[in-house]
């Protein structure tokens, strides 16, 4: 060896770096693999994640009588593929899009629809060792196809949004918002829709639109002066056939000039015939009638127009404003005609509807009320707060439900909501927002029958956008109920 | 023949121990690799027919097992079980990721225990290797050089390296071959002057290198071959040469110093390379920083990562993950698709078999007698060595990605045919070196 051209400590050293450079590929597979694996793995371009939720028997989503609003069909190549039979309950039932999220029930209930709730740790680490998928539960829904369907068709493609409720169970029938989109084919057209910001197709008007009062107004005032009584033992009748001075005069509100929305019989009003035909001036000048800011402010609260209202898994939205000062006249004029910066989404004042049509408290809103998990016989009620919430005294409610049947018999445009086999309490409005004065009609109204002894009020709160005549709204209104009672 | 000597009884004897541990390795080889290939089977509903290249392989382990105890009994006994390991494993990925090439690469299989099995009947002394070594090297040359000419790629896109064979859809990378012949001259060339490259220095300020004299032609003939693989675009090729050949340069001249200058000249190489060629500049920028780049220029190396951080530390079973989102998963990216299916356990194991094969032959290098044998046994291992670390650093992002190939399991015939080639070589070298004198 004394000859040979390589000394034995060479190699044995050429050996060792290559030992280290090993070494240092199984740090680096180790770093990758387990330590920075997490971050990795939850980066969006992981197409496995996607892939992953193509094998997932997403469970179905159903309407009150069993109808599917949404399901999952398997492809030939097994991945699964969801389809929406009935376009028209997108905005309640939302989408499923592996590029673009969920939304709507499809994102409230996405952990049951997916099948992460209802299992063990147990299970779903068997589950993903042996890669089989998840079976979700299927999720039944409170919306009635029928009516949702009613009146999506009575809102004859036009702008706008309504809710319907059971007023009494708080279940929503029917939640529509216009211009819509279809879930079907939501991600060959998210960019046009997403893009469309005049007509905002992804923006849920029902839940998360605020849209200005405006007339509709008048019963949050007329609920705000009946509470300020102490007396209501006769009714409100008192109250509500005090005669007003130039009822129906119009009232100025910074460039805009109100009026009635409908034809009142004579000059001298009672404030049940202004509320009936719309006329603001009364409620405008609600503060000489004795009510104060601070109290209108609290019965704002109370009533849940300051506050977002809760409906599981739907973004819902609330004006955000401060009282005015009790100087501030114009400020409170404003609101009072319900074009101040006061704005509503229609949830909000369904919600309110849905109290003076329970007596004064408001079931919570709930838009699922069932869960069907795989291999169970049985739907299972979701779980959550049920307790009523009082929003408005007995007697005010009850005041308030006068006015509003009063308002049903007299005013024309507010009787197109009528129908047959039912009682009509309601109330029709106009308001106007932004600087080119867009009108807005307005309905806010239930419906009672008792058909076979089985009592029932349905509650609807209807916008349709750029429409002058109030009446639109009541049409919505009475498909709506038409479709309810039919059902 | 004739350099076969006829054993006797108690030579057999002798070695018994160790052909009995090489059987039981490639039985345990074979059983992890029919275990994968039934769950692939399994994972993907293939019929049990599709078992045939697992008998393939068990055929080559059996026949090769039986003749390499007769040729060469006193061989290294975990070399070969090692490279079968390697290479059943990545037919099994071949199986798994590009099920269409299975025929292909278990045909190469067979070509690469022929060329193994042929090596052990040459003379043993490997003098017909040593002895026209600036012939085997031109002629290596000279067909890299026709891949200029008439070079093709079997994917039609992409550096064409390939010589067609002039049938069917079969190809051959001739810098394949060249890696090989350029090993066997580099040890050659250093056993014959080794000695006046030790005591013939001249001095460079405080130190003193081997005299130009001795390293111009082997300069020369390397740089010819550096050369052409960079006209050819074959980065990872003549990176991999520039290593080896400063492995070498430092083994038969002792001086740890031109590792140093080696090194200052790869970068200063890189660094020029970084300028001229659009190809590595891209290449070393995704390496630097992918992440803003991962859906277009940086997509193979971050899904790569992403699959290896899918495979977590058990991995996702064989068939049951997704490499196949990576590009050209089944040659550049083999690792990576390990990483996933099986885990960081399955990524240490190829690092280990590799490393351990590695050892193995840097041992026979040590036990060699001729200084030729030695050179030759260093330099093949540390070829096989510094491929491997080049494309598993790549696809971990140790390292910029050079397109070599993982040693046995990438696909790819003229791969696999030469790493058979270097255990070949290997085997025959430590028959040499463990025999008693």
């Amino acid at each position: 060896m004394s000859d040979s051209p390589i000394h034995s400590r060479d190699l044995g050293r050429m050996t060792l770096a290559l030992l280290i450079a090993f070494a240092l590929i199984a740090t680096g597979a180790a770093y990758w693999g387990v330590i920075a694996a997490e971050g990795l793995r939850t980066r969006d371009d992981n197409a496995r994640n996607v892939l992953a939720e193509q094998r997932i028997a997403r469970g179905a989503i159903l309407d009150r009588t069993g109808e599917p609003l949404a399901l999952s069909e398997q492809g030939a190549t097994g991945v699964y593929v969801r389809r929406y039979p009935h376009p028209a309950a997108a905005s309640a039932v939302g989408y499923y899009s592996l590029t673009y999220g969920v939304a709507g029930i499809e994102a409230a209930y996405d952990a049951a629809l997916r099948g992460d709730e209802g299992r063990d740790k147990a299970d779903i680490l068997l589950d993903e060792l042996l890669h089989r998928s998840p079976a979700g539960s299927d999720v039944r829904a409170t919306l009635d196809l029928g009516v949702q369907e009613a009146v999506v068709a009575a809102l004859e493609g036009r702008a706008g949004a309504a809710v319907v409720l059971d007023a009494a169970a708080g279940d929503v029938l029917a939640l529509v918002s216009l211009p819509g989109y279809d879930p079907n084919t939501l991600d060959a057209q998210w960019d046009a829709l997403a893009a469309d910001r005049a007509a905002s197709p992804l923006l849920n008007r029902a839940t998360a639109g605020l849209y200005q009062p405006g007339g509709a107004f008048q019963t949050v005032v007329l609920a705000a002066l009946l509470g300020a009584q102490t007396d209501l033992s006769d009714g409100g009748e008192r109250l509500l056939s005090r005669t007003v001075e130039d009822g129906r005069a119009p009232v100025v509100v910074g460039d805009l000039t109100l009026g009635c929305t409908g034809d009142p019989p004579g000059d001298v009003l009672t404030l049940a015939n202004a509320y009936a035909y719309g006329c603001p001036a009364p409620f405008v000048a609600a503060f000489e009638a004795g009510l104060t800011g601070d109290f209108l402010w609290e019965r704002l609260r109370v009533l849940g127009l300051l506050d977002a209202s809760a409906l599981a898994g739907f973004q819902t939205a609330a004006a955000r404003i401060t009282q005015p000062g009790s100087a501030a006249s114009e400020a409170w004029a404003a609101l009072l005609a319900g074009q101040g910066a006061l704005t509503v989404s229609p949830l909000q004042v369904a919600q309110l509807a849905a109290a003076i049509a329970n007596g004064g408290s408001a079931a919570p809103l709930r838009l699922v009320d069932a869960v069907h998990g795989p291999g169970v016989s049985d739907w299972q009620a979701v779980a959550g707060m049920r307790q009523p919430v009082a929003m408005l005294r007995a007697e005010v409610a009850r005041a308030l439900e006068r006015a509003m049947g009063y308002a049903a018999e007299a005013n024309a445009a507010t009787q197109q909501a009528q129908g047959d086999g039912y009682t009509l309490y309601g109330h029709s409005a106009l308001a106007y927002a932004g600087p080119d004065e867009t009108p807005y009609a307005w309905f806010v109204g239930f419906a009672r029958s008792s058909e076979g002894g089985h009592a029932q009020t349905m509650v609807a709160v209807v916008v349709v956008e750029g429409e002058r005549d109030p009446a639109a709204a009541a049409r919505v209104a009475g498909a709506a109920f038409a479709a309810a009672h039919a059902r | 023949m004739t350099s076969l000597t006829p054993h006797r009884a108690d030579d057999l004897e002798e070695h018994a121990p160790a052909a009995r541990r090489e059987r039981l390795l490639l039985a345990l080889g074979g059983a992890f690799i029919l275990v994968n290939h039934v769950a692939l089977l399994l994972a993907r509903d293939r019929p049990v027919s599709h078992l045939w290249p697992v008998m393939v392989w068990a055929l080559c382990a059996a026949g090769g097992h039986a003749l390499l105890n007769r040729r060469l009994p006193a061989r290294d006994p975990l070399l070969f079980p090692l490279a079968m390991l390697l290479t059943g494993w990545g037919l099994n990925l071949i199986a798994r990721l590009v099920p269409s090439y299975t025929v292909r690469q278990t045909s190469w299989l067979v070509v690469g225990m022929a060329a193994l099995l042929a090596l052990t009947a040459l003379p043993r002394d490997l003098r017909w290797l040593r002895r026209y070594r600036y012939t085997w090297l031109i002629g290596g040359l000279a067909l890299l050089f026709l891949t200029i000419l008439i070079g093709e790629n079997p994917a039609d896109t992409g550096p064409r390296l390939w010589l067609w064979l002039g049938f069917g859809r079969v190809y051959y990378q001739p810098s394949e071959l060249l890696k090989i012949l350029l090993v066997a001259f580099l040890a050659s060339y250093f056993a014959e002057h080794g000695r006046y490259m030790r005591q013939d220095t001249v001095r460079l300020g405080p130190w003193r290198v081997p005299s130009p004299a001795f390293l111009g032609p082997v300069l020369l003939m390397w740089g010819v071959c550096v050369i052409v693989l960079v006209w050819q675009r074959d980065l990872g090729t003549a990176t991999l040469f520039f290593v080896v050949f400063m492995a070498m340069l430092y083994l038969a001249s002792g001086q740890a110093l031109l590792l140093v200058g080696g090194a200052v000249l790869l970068i200063i190489a890189s660094a020029v390379a970084y300028r001229l060629f659009d190809v590595v500049a891209l290449r070393v920028d995704i390496w630097w920083n992918p992440w803003p780049t991962a859906k277009a220029g940086g997509y193979q190396i971050v899904q790569s990562l992403i699959a290896v951080a899918s495979g977590g530390v058990l991995g996702q079973g064989i068939g049951q993950g997704q490499p196949g989102i990576i590009p050209v998963v089944h040659s550049d990216f083999a690792f990576a698709a390990i990483a996933e299916e099986w885990g960081l356990v399955g990524t240490l194991g190829v690092i280990g078999a590799l490393a351990v094969l590695v050892v193995r032959g840097m041992r026979v290098a040590a036990q060699a007698r001729q200084p030729f044998h030695m050179l030759l046994a260093a330099g093949l291992s540390v070829l096989l060595a510094v491929q491997g670390l080049l494309i598993m650093g790549g696809v971990l992002r140790l390292v910029p990605l050079t397109g070599v190939t993982l040693p046995f399991i990438s696909y790819g015939g003229s791969s696999l045919l030469t790493s058979f080639t270097v255990v070949g070589l290997l085997l025959v070298l430590s028959e040499r070196g463990g025999r008693a004198p």
